[in-house]
């Protein structure tokens, strides 16, 4: 039973060798698709191949959840106390030097030098 | 001048500075220029003050702003630095399609495994601790490309032209970010169970 269970496997190993790009294109292909679409043909033979392959449908699966990881971060950010943060020497200095340019834009700094130019 | 944000551009420091430093921080690795980055930011900010509508949150603005300073240098470094990183992994795609019966598919110990549980991993803490712990082990330029490319959704010919890379250069380099996010994920959070052991 085992024997043939084992020659079935490795038939369908087989066909997919034959029929698909390797793996190891397949990856690739699947991360190219999020930058630049791939074509029908191409999107066909790896919907074949992730039909036998099970690693590469985890793959693709995975690669999913990493893209949907990304955007999340993107649009939620980081609770704030896994953030590092700002040295309170840093925070000083930029303090000060918003109170300086505020001060510039107060005194009409920038429309004269506008003038000047 | 009657946006609410005119009176006191230091609370932005209060408020936000943590919070750009890390936006910075993440992207550059350089905690001084990534210092410098928030203050031209915050700068630019109280000086075009009146073009802040007020439609996005504050904090949307200002990591607006600071999104742009930071693209601004990446497209002077760009010029100024190889992409040697291109030869990141490769070593370690090698190794992850090496197989002696049927070249360039997978090998057994990297391939990849049944993730449990993904559906709830992004409400978990824990998780974007280790997200944040393996997108830190990629080589710098690396994982630029990819939290400018996934995290902050910017176009591919945008990300090429800041960084003045070629797209099949870009595509080299976020596949292989995949691939070894998606492993350290696997090794750290997935078979882990949340117990995240120091590998490097």
């Amino acid at each position: 039973m085992s024997a043939i269970l084992k020659w079935v496997r490795w038939r369908g190993i087989l066909i997919l060798a034959a029929l698909t790009p390797p793996c190891r294109k397949i990856t690739a292909l699947a991360s190219r698709d999020y930058e630049k679409p791939i074509g029908l043909g191409i999107r066909l033979r790896i919907k074949i191949h992730t039909q036998i392959c099970v690693a590469c449908r985890r793959y693709l699966n995975q690669l999913e959840f990493l893209h949907k990881a990304g955007g999340q971060l993107g649009e939620v950010g980081l609770p704030s106390e896994r953030q590092s943060c700002l040295r309170a020497e840093a925070r000083e200095r930029i303090k000060q030097q918003l109170r300086c340019e505020q001060a510039k834009i107060g005194s009409g700094f920038h429309s004269r030098m506008a003038g000047i130019r | 001048m009657n946006t609410p944000l005119s009176a006191d551009p230091e609370r932005w420091v209060d408020e936000h500075g943590d919070y750009l430093f890390h936006y910075a921080l993440s992207r550059l690795r350089d905690p001084l220029k990534a210092e410098d980055l928030v203050q031209d930011a915050l700068l630019a900010a109280l000086r075009g003050i009146d073009r802040y509508q007020g439609r996005s949150t504050e904090r949307t603005w200002l990591t607006g702003i600071l999104k742009n300073k930071l693209l601004d240098y990446f497209r002077k470094v760009g010029r100024e630095t190889s992409f040697t990183d291109l030869e990141f992994y490769a070593e370690e795609e090698e190794w992850t399609f090496e197989n002696q019966l049927f070249p360039d598919h997978w090998n057994d110990g990297p391939a990849p495994g049944d993730w449990n549980g993904m559906d709830g991993a992004m409400d978990r803490e824990e998780f974007w601790r280790v997200f944040h712990q393996c997108a830190g082990k990629l080589p710098e330029r690396v994982s630029r490309v990819f939290l400018l490319r996934e995290v902050d959704q910017i176009p591919s010919d945008e990300i090429c032209g800041t960084l003045s890379i070629s797209a099949a250069n870009l595509w080299v380099m976020l596949h292989r970010a995949r691939l070894a996010l998606r492993r350290c994920l696997e090794i750290h959070w997935f078979n882990a169970e949340g117990q995240v052991g120091d590998e490097s």
